[in-house]
């Protein structure tokens, strides 16, 4: 399963041209694909909160913690996609500043789950492994809106899923 | 943000659990125009914004 969800990534990031594959996919709309992988993960986040909560493996304030902060997120990915849609295109006019908009937005909501912590193991381990997955949507979006010409990052989640690739088969 | 590959393996490798999610939503993405996937994106953020507002009438005050 490792392995599927490993080329499943790599079927993504050739996909939408994130590796400069596709050449015909536009930065916005690279930006409008992956803005929906964060979408989607933190709609996977509410979720396993709710699961969690239901088991009672969190506590009432760590479950109104959790969606609070997923809560946020979402209304952040809102505000980013809004601001993305109104523009007539990503292009070398603004593309810096939808990168540091995005990447003010990343690291927002990478501090504000990394500072969340809570008691019952297995849950912090579930947890944790979720939040993995919402750094791999952030650096999505991150090398799609780089991969438009300005530095390393695409070639080095390039670089990345193929190593994983490689070691998610053994 | 500054991953090197090996981040991003271990990142990869941890983040099995919305694995089906990710899969289906590859899926579905695929062919859709801009303004079509900027819905979609944001009727997911709807649903979030609902199943936390759920969530959160489950419990005590």
């Amino acid at each position: 399963m490792k392995k599927f969800f490993v080329l499943s990534l790599l079927v993504l990031l050739l996909s939408f041209g994130g590796v400069g594959c596709r050449k015909n996919y536009t930065p916005k709309h690279v930006a409008a694909v992956s803005t929906n992988g964060i979408a989607a993960v933190l709609n996977a986040g509410v979720r396993l909160d709710a699961s969690l909560s239901q088991a009672k493996v969190l506590s009432p304030s760590e479950t109104k913690e959790y969606a609070k902060l997923i809560d946020e997120a979402a209304s952040d990915n809102d505000r980013f996609i809004e601001t993305v849609r109104n523009l007539p295109a990503v292009d070398p006019k603004n593309k810096q500043q939808v990168i540091q908009l995005f990447e003010t937005f990343s690291a927002n909501l990478s501090n504000n789950f990394a500072a969340f912590h809570v008691k019952n193991p297995d849950s912090q381990k579930k947890i944790t492994e979720w939040m993995a997955t919402v750094q791999i949507a952030l650096a999505g979006v991150d090398a799609f809106l780089q991969s438009a010409g300005v530095g390393q990052t695409g070639k080095q989640l390039a670089d990345g899923v193929t190593a994983a690739a490689e070691n998610g088969g053994k | 943000m500054n991953l090197d590959p090996q981040t991003i393996a271990l990142l990869i490798q941890a983040g099995l659990l919305v694995e089906k999610d990710l899969v289906a939503w590859i899926q579905s993405r695929q062919g859709a125009t801009d303004d079509q996937l900027f819905d979609k994106a944001l009727a997911l953020d709807a649903d979030t914004h609902e199943r936390v507002k759920a969530l959160l009438a489950t419990l005590p005050a």
